[in-house]
Formats: structure tokens, sequence, C-alpha cells
């Protein structure tokens, strides 16, 4: 899902708020606290989002000239998740319960032995298999404060915001009909945007208005 | 009335843009003059969702050559629906884009953008991003004279009343009273309602816009 190649169905975002003085330097202080770091099987996180090069999410050397193109800030957003199908966990735990009941003697497990167990199983299946990973190119037009973002999904446009929030301290704003609209008239008839009113255009309303 | 509440009681904004897309498409064969930019040819073309604005999940999903000129496009307008997803092509200049345009977000997708002679990497990104950026752009500069005319008195007095009968009958407003009513809009400054002429609507074959009824 990116810049340079693949299609594009993008997200049209506003950034709102006031960037820094000395903006290079901040921004590369920032981008260097939430460069993504890969999950760590041992670890309890399940989940972890972060800031990779563009159209490379295996790259987290976040260097100027990786982020820094003319007017743009090139980003992307890497996203790792562990998820396994709940049938493959079900299988590997009723594994792990017989070899268990099989070296204690006893008939069945306590429920902190069921618990322990399942958390033994999770960080097995983490040791074998890797996250499942997304990354989505993130462009950025300093000069207009708009940005595209290479994603309709809701939850990464969510995981995306807050992000983007905790790392630069400014708010992304979708475009949709009333974001346009505000930037599409002049500040003293914006108030007419909240009187508007849903038009009704088929005859059911028509007929009854006269 | 915080800023999420105005975005989702103006989500309606998005289908009646579209609406008036469409029914622009069908006066003036898709020809939009918009001020200080131009004059941009848009077609709708390919796909066409409608949904209640209501209950959005009554939705009819058509696809085809026309699908803007169909039966069932013509039914469910009549029966209060609204495009949801349109396939927009964009013509301003030489140049020529393709995209699905979304009304409720106003969002693109499946953009086609025109052709390209970027050879490196670095030339592909900034051609890539330079279109979108102008197509966006495009649509923005359409949103804005739609939203002149929306803001307008004569949206009810004028453009309103045409846009019924065109969904009740196919019946299309006359291209130059079109054109006046927009052409002196602009969305800092709300103008009068135009009055209108004598004869204020002519007929015309079914929706499906002057290419479609010339085909005919």
């Amino acid at each position: 899902m990116g810049a340079l190649t693949g299609p594009l169905s993008t997200t049209q975002l506003y950034v709102r708020g006031e960037l820094p003085k000395n903006m290079r330097r901040s921004f590369m202080e920032r981008v260097a606290l939430r460069t993504f770091r890969p999950l760590d099987p041992e670890e309890e996180a399940e989940e972890r989002a972060g800031w990779c090069a563009l159209g490379q999410p295996f790259d987290l050397d976040l260097s100027p000239d990786k982020l820094f193109n003319g007017p743009y800030l090139t980003l992307g957003l890497r996203v790792d998740r562990y998820r396994f199908p709940a049938r493959v966990v079900q299988a590997e735990l009723a594994k792990a319960s017989h070899a268990a009941l099989q070296k204690s003697g006893h008939e069945q497990l306590s429920r902190s032995q069921k618990t322990e167990l399942k958390r033994k199983v999770i960080a097995a299946l983490r040791r074998r298999y890797f996250p499942n990973m997304i990354g989505v190119d993130l462009v950025w037009n300093l000069d207009a404060g708009e940005a595209f973002f290479w994603s309709q999904s809701r939850s990464l446009l969510e995981r995306l915001g807050a992000l983007f929030e905790l790392c630069f301290g400014l708010t992304l704003v979708e475009n949709g009909p009333f974001v346009a609209a505000e930037r599409c008239i002049s500040e003293r008839r914006r108030p007419e945007l909240d009187r508007l009113e849903r038009t009704i255009f088929h005859a059911e309303v028509r007929d009854g208005s006269g | 009335m915080d800023l999420v509440d105005r975005i989702e009681t103006t989500r309606f904004l998005g289908g009646e843009f579209v609406l008036w897309l469409w029914f622009s498409r069908d006066v003036t064969g898709g020809e939009i003059m918009i001020k200080g930019r131009g004059m941009l040819v848009v077609s709708l073309e390919t796909q066409l969702a409608l949904a209640d604005p209501v209950a959005d999940r009554e939705r009819v999903a058509i696809r085809g050559v026309d699908p803007f000129g169909s039966a069932e496009a013509g039914e469910a307008l009549r029966t209060g629906k609204l495009p949801r997803k349109v396939g927009l092509r964009i013509v301003f200049e030489q140049d020529e884009w393709v995209a699905t345009l979304d009304s409720n977000t106003l969002a693109l997708s499946g953009v086609k953008l025109p052709a390209s002679s970027a050879q490196s990497t670095e030339e592909t990104f900034y051609e890539r991003v330079r279109r979108l950026e102008q197509l966006h752009e495009l649509v923005h500069a359409l949103y804005a004279h739609f939203l002149a005319v929306r803001l307008s008195p004569s949206w009810e007095s004028d453009v309103v009343p045409a846009l019924r009968g065109w969904v009740a009958s196919g019946e299309v407003m006359d291209e130059k009273r079109f054109e006046r009513l927009h052409s002196k809009r602009d969305a800092g400054d709300a103008t009068r309602p135009e009055r209108a002429p004598a004869s204020k609507t002519r007929a015309k074959p079914p929706r499906g816009g002057k290419k479609a009824a010339a085909g005919r």
C-alpha cells in the first residue's frame, strides 16, 4: 500500500496545530522516539505500531534523507500483531494439556495450571511464527498541512491518528463533506454550515409540501 | 456543537454533491466551468452505489457501461436514495484521472493517474503525489462550486425544484440557466436568488447525459 507503487486508494488528512520551530530537527527526534520496535516473542505485547521508512516496512533506520523529500515528510506506519487462529491455539493447548496430565498423573488441570499452559502455548507459537505485518505509507505536505495515507481502513486510521498525535503533538483530521466545506467557505459564513438541513429530492415530501 | 457532531450531521452534503454532479452532467454534458481554474469535464461511469441517507444499509449497486442512465438508478432516486459511491472521470486540460468517489467521506479509491514519463523512483514518487494532489484539488474545486450554490438562496428557489423534477421524470434544467446560477456564485459571498425565466426547464430524454442522449 504505497506512494511509490500499487493502487492509489488513499485518505486525505489535514494536519491541525502549529509546526515547531527547528522543525526538521524536532521531527527527527520525535520520529526516533516512535520508530517501530519489532515485537519480541518473549514479551507480553501482542501488537505494536511505529514508524518505518516509506514503502520499506523493514527499514527502521530513519535518516533525514528518507524522511524529508522536498516539501514532504514521508513515513510508513508499521503495525505488527500476533494473531493465531483459535483452532490452532486449541489444538496446541489440547496437546500440551495431554502431556501435562500424563506427566503429573492427575486427571485434570487446575484453573491456574490451564492459564499458565495457555501462556506457554502462545509463547511457543510466537517463537515459531512471525507476527502479521502491515505497512502503510504516509506522505505529509508540510507546506500545505495536508497528508495522504494509503489506506481507508478505519482501524488503521485510528492507529495513525493516535501515533501521529503522540509523535508530533499535532492532530489529523480526515477530509469529508464538513471539513472540505469549512475549507471552501469564508469564516464569516461557517455558521451557515451548522444550519444546513438535508434536502429531500424525491416525490414523497415534495407532494406533501405542495 | 463540537467538530465530531458537525462532521456527522453534515455528511448528507456529500450525497447532495454527487447528485448535483450527476444532474450537472445531464444538463451540461459534464462540462463545468470553475472560476479561476477553467473547464473540467466530469464523467460518471461504470459504477454506482446508492444508499438511503437515513437507513444506510438499504443500498442498490449498479455496474455497467452507464449505470447512471439505467432504470434502476432512476427508481432508486425516486425512492429517496442518494449516490454513495460513483465511478468518476475528470479531464482537465490535457490530463485525465479516474477514481471511485465515496460521497460519505469524499475519499477517492482505485485512482488512475494521467500517464507518467517518470523514470527514477524519486521522479515516480513526486509525480504520483503531485498528480494525486491535483486530483484532490479538482474534486475540492467541484465541491466548492457546488457549495457556493448550495449555500445560496437559489438552492431552494431554483436548484432544488429543478433537481426534484429531474429525479421524478428526467427533465433537466436549461443549460444556460444552470450556468447563470453557478457563474456568479462564490462560496464566500451569498447573493440573491435568480428569478426564474418563464420557461425554466426543458424536456430531455431519460437521465444519462448529453452523450448518452445523443447515442439514443
